[in-house]
């Protein structure tokens, strides 16, 4: 417990003395008393990032009074974080959290203004695997992306090449996953075929010569090759929220590994 | 003491060994299309292929497997909304004593977990129930259950 | 006369929901079926949802709520042009029904069998080759055991091309489908291969399925199953096929022999 008692010592280096942060004499109550003086609650630093953000801020949670959540795209990550940052003289980066959730790696921007933990949330697609460093604004940030690098193997542009964990030649990502969506390998072929052509079969020639040696018309009676159809099955998809969980990539028309 | 509660009903007649229970199971609760880690276990007898059996929790009024465990605080609870038995992975300590109490051993034992698991109705809306094809599983009141036991 | 009324109320804004197995995979069944309307005189279109059904099995596994979701616009898409659909496959059957109640008007949502069962003096008048030295084994299917009407729909039909229904123990177990998607191995030695042997001790001559889930894993099954030590094989057909060939055409014209276990000896037995 003894350490308990440095809280002032350090507070007294990082803050300097005569600091309201500065313990004078009053213990946790004095701290109390200095967060109340300085802190935003959660609602007025998601107001004030709404304002600054725009549309740019595509969620916003405050889930407790000193709690708050910012989503941003990976292009507004730079935007955010100046704008977190700016929020209060007393803003203090804190430390980067990296999750594999499979598709995407989530990186968590915890910056800490004056009590409350403000956390900009970003996906990075494994994809790309690329993201800005923001060493340049938070400069303790360079220590925590060099380890994400060296364990994720996430390449933050700008930052310098030096490892800082794993030694030299050692180039596994020990922390990365597989690249693997919630779908279970044997249902891929089915949700693809579902997805690319509104059927779970795919018409082969073979198929249509089969058909035609019984005297059938060569195009089997499906529902098919109507795309007004292929649309709604997709906005179908994507309304329930499956084609996010399966990692399906409206785009390429193909699920995003295999 | 029979309530308007409901829980899983299995008809052995209607049932046809297809699995399907199993396998919607284990993909919800982990993802994975492996029956064995489903939580309802259909059993397939070649010598009475007539009357599939299929092992299940009834989430009994007084529950053994509730009264064996020995972790404190229980790491198995009754859900207040449901009625359901379950099993908290975070205080279950992986004895299996619940594994031994239960009559038709329901909860089972997960090695790479180092836990226990069983059903827990998915929260009052049991998708085994729902995906059935025959129609043999069902989501009935203890009352009602009761009554076509009876009958039959 | 009511052969006639019969025939025009049914033929009456109806149409056929082929799915997806059948036209791709078992055209015969298709083909058989159309030859089977074309003596009925009757002409039902084609009905074309946004999607397939879609596979009941595999999407309820995956996500449920999609699966009823594009059910119900499936049939939503298609309830102002038919009064009643009818289906050549227990999964398209599923689906359609569960989506019945979230349509409004919806259409009549029929069974091959129970479409089937409403022509029954039609389809006795004009069966021209009984089939009385076949002895069959009928395999439902999971689904229609929920309804037991249509159970029995599907043995009179099989008991009305003339062919003889065996009594096999493991009738109601299931195909293996919805196990080989998640443990092909499992499903072809404790499902397929317990009724297919079945099937050969009671001395049948051939399965009868109404589904091409069924259709497909007891036929295909059967050939893998050969390779590891199945010692015979044992025909499979589609309900339609039956009724076609007791219907007087030949096993060529709905294309019997494009069945990956050919129905020989079957054929030669009708002669």
């Amino acid at each position: 417990m003894r350490f308990l008692r440095w809280g002032p010592l350090v507070r007294q280096v990082l803050l300097g003395p005569g600091h309201p942060g500065h313990a004078q004499g009053g213990g946790a109550g004095a701290h109390e008393a200095y967060l109340r003086g300085v802190s935003m609650r959660a609602e007025e630093v998601a107001g004030k990032l709404r304002e600054a953000l725009g549309p740019k801020a595509l969620r916003l949670e405050t889930p407790t009074e000193r709690r708050v959540f910012l989503t941003v795209a990976v292009e507004d990550l730079e935007d955010a974080v100046r704008a977190v940052l700016g929020l209060s003289r007393e803003a203090r980066f804190m430390t980067i959290s990296a999750v594999d959730e499979g598709l995407d790696l989530e990186l968590l921007y915890h910056v800490d203004v004056g009590g409350t933990v403000v956390t900009v949330r970003i996906k990075v697609p494994k994809e790309e695997m690329e993201v800005l460093d923001i060493s340049h604004l938070a400069p303790a940030a360079e220590f925590i992306e060099r380890e994400i690098r060296d364990l994720f193997g996430l390449e933050f542009v700008g930052l310098k090449p030096e490892k800082l964990y794993t030694p030299e030649g050692y180039e596994e990502k020990p922390l990365k996953k597989p690249m693997e969506g919630a779908l279970p390998p044997q249902a891929r072929p089915m949700a693809e075929a579902l997805m690319g052509s509104a059927c779970s079969v795919s018409v082969s020639r073979a198929v249509m010569r089969k058909r035609q040696d019984l005297g059938l018309p060569a195009m089997p009676p499906m529902a098919m090759a109507k795309p007004e159809a292929l649309e709604e099955v997709r906005s179908l998809a994507e309304e329930v929220g499956f084609t996010e969980r399966a990692g399906y990539d409206l785009e390429k028309k193909r699920l995003r590994y295999r | 003491m029979l309530s308007e509660e409901r829980t899983l009903f299995h008809d052995p007649q209607l049932c046809s060994a297809c699995g399907f229970c199993a396998i919607v199971c284990a993909y919800r609760h982990y993802g994975t299309l492996d029956p064995d880690r489903g939580r309802i276990h259909p059993l397939l007898s070649l010598e009475l292929p007539d009357l599939v059996a299929v092992s299940y929790c009834s989430h009994c009024k007084y529950a053994f497997c509730e009264a064996a465990c020995p972790s404190d605080p229980k790491a198995i609870y009754r859900d207040p909304a449901t009625g359901a038995v379950c099993i908290d992975p975070i205080r279950c300590i992986g004895c299996r004593s619940c594994v031994y109490a239960c009559p038709v051993s329901a909860p089972r034992y997960i090695p790479e977990l180092h836990v226990s698991h069983k059903c827990d109705l998915c929260g009052g809306d049991p998708l085994c129930v729902k995906c059935c094809p025959t129609g043999a599983l069902q989501y009935l009141p203890r009352n009602e259950i009761r009554r076509l036991v009876e009958a039959s | 006369m009511v052969e006639t009324r019969e025939r025009v109320s049914v033929a009456a804004k109806a149409g056929v929901f082929w799915g997806c197995y059948i036209p791709a995979l078992q055209p015969f069944a298709e083909a058989a079926f159309r030859l089977i309307l074309d003596d009925l005189g009757l002409s039902l279109s084609d009905v074309r949802g946004i999607a397939c059904c879609p596979s009941p099995f595999m999407f309820k596994i995956l996500d449920y709520e999609y699966w009823l979701e594009t059910a119900r616009a499936n049939l939503d898409a298609i309830a102002s042009d038919f009064r009643a659909i009818v289906t050549l496959c227990n999964g398209c059957w599923d689906s359609l029904l569960h989506a019945r109640d979230l349509v409004e008007n919806p259409p009549e949502v029929l069974h091959i069998a129970e479409f089937l069962i409403g022509l029954r003096n039609a389809l006795l008048k004009r069966i021209q080759t009984p089939l009385q030295n076949l002895r069959v084994a009928v395999h439902v299917g999971c689904k229609p055991r929920s309804k037991p009407s249509l159970v029995d729909a599907i043995h009179e039909l099989t008991a009305l091309t003339g062919a003889r229904i065996v009594n096999w123990r493991t009738a109601k177990i299931c195909c293996g489908y919805p196990l080989f998607l998640a443990k092909p191995d499992e499903a072809l030695e404790t499902r397929v291969r317990v009724k297919v042997e079945d099937v050969q001790q009671v001395g049948a001559d051939a399965i009868v399925v109404v589904c091409p889930a069924c259709f497909m894993l007891l036929e295909r099954g059967q050939l893998v199953l050969r390779r590891k030590g199945l010692r015979q094989t044992t025909p499979v057909l589609h309900l339609v096929e039956l009724l076609a060939l007791a219907l007087g055409h030949k096993g060529q014209e709905i294309g019997l022999d494009a069945h990956a276990i050919k129905p020989k000896a079957l054929l030669e037995s009708i002669g």
